[in-house]
């Protein structure tokens, strides 16, 4: 079954970027949606069914820090997993992120195969079975 | 402005340059006098009372580059606007990866802004200046203050 992710984040381009490298994964991917703060991707929530986030931390109106919090004190949202793809090199507030509840982060910047592992990991895919496949649905 | 924070930050610059967007420079040049700078981003770290500003200025010849590489486009099909975002992430990601080489503290990082700091800013000739494929591209000025040096 594909996922549907949601990807969130205040730049269009890493938006495009993270789309791209997830489509190149291995995973399956089905809808990929995107949203630019954290508040954006409640809204995004509230009329899509997503697997997976993707979240930068830094972001304005609510950033990943707030989205997690809202995330985790909704019953349909509590056990979403949220990844993390970040500037933060604070290891205390990385350390936070993670005791909020994010299943992972990825250090910007980073390559394909940074993300893939842990994506795999966290979908429960063996992704070395999986060829990326195409770029079908990309627009990249 | 100290050396330290000039060879972490080419440090930085070279890491993210090479990673993401697939662009090697290097800082032999000596002037940026002949550089047309059109693109500018800024962003911000602080700690506990002290403030640095980062600036990032760079050629539209050099913005487009990497704007292309970034987002797997041809140059020709570069907006302004991708343009705009693409300076935004790389100030980001530059200063975050600088960030990580400050060592201990608690430095937080602002959002990135298109743009100059309004003021304050050192002048262009004192900034850290890189070249790409024998052209001057871009320079990175640095303001903080004194307890942040």
């Amino acid at each position: 079954m594909p996922y549907n992710v949601l990807i969130v984040d205040d730049s269009k381009s890493m938006r495009k970027v993270i789309k791209k490298i997830l489509y190149l994964s291995g995973l399956r991917i089905g809808e990929s949606l995107e949203a630019s703060n954290g508040q954006e991707a409640l809204d995004v929530l509230e009329n899509h069914w997503v697997d997976l986030i993707l979240s930068d931390i830094h972001m304005p109106v609510m950033d990943g820090f707030g989205l997690i919090r809202a995330l985790k004190e909704n019953e349909m949202w509590k056990d979403l997993p949220v990844v993390f793809v970040t500037t933060e090199a604070n290891e205390d507030r990385l350390k936070e992120v993670l005791s909020l509840g994010a299943r992972g982060y990825v250090r910007k910047p980073f390559r394909p195969e940074d993300i893939r592992p842990l994506l795999a990991r966290i979908m429960g895919e063996d992704y070395e079975l999986r060829v990326a496949g195409s770029d079908e649905g990309c627009d990249f | 402005m100290s050396f330290e924070w000039r060879a972490a930050m080419r440090d930085a610059i070279s890491e993210v340059l090479e990673t993401m967007f697939f662009v090697s420079v290097d800082f032999e040049t000596e002037s940026a006098s002949a550089l047309v700078c059109e693109h500018q981003s800024s962003i911000s770290l602080r700690s506990e009372g002290r403030r640095m500003d980062i600036a990032f200025e760079v050629s539209d010849s050099f913005a487009r580059l990497i704007t292309a590489n970034l987002l797997g486009l041809d140059e020709e099909a570069v907006t302004h606007d991708d343009m705009e975002d693409t300076m935004k992430e790389l100030a980001n990601m530059v200063v975050g990866n600088y960030q990580s080489r400050l060592g201990a503290g608690t430095w937080e990082l602002g959002i990135p802004s298109t743009g100059r700091p309004e003021s304050g800013m050192e002048n262009r000739e004192s900034g850290l200046i890189f070249g790409f494929l024998g052209e001057v591209s871009g320079v990175v000025t640095l303001r903080c203050d004194s307890s942040a040096r």
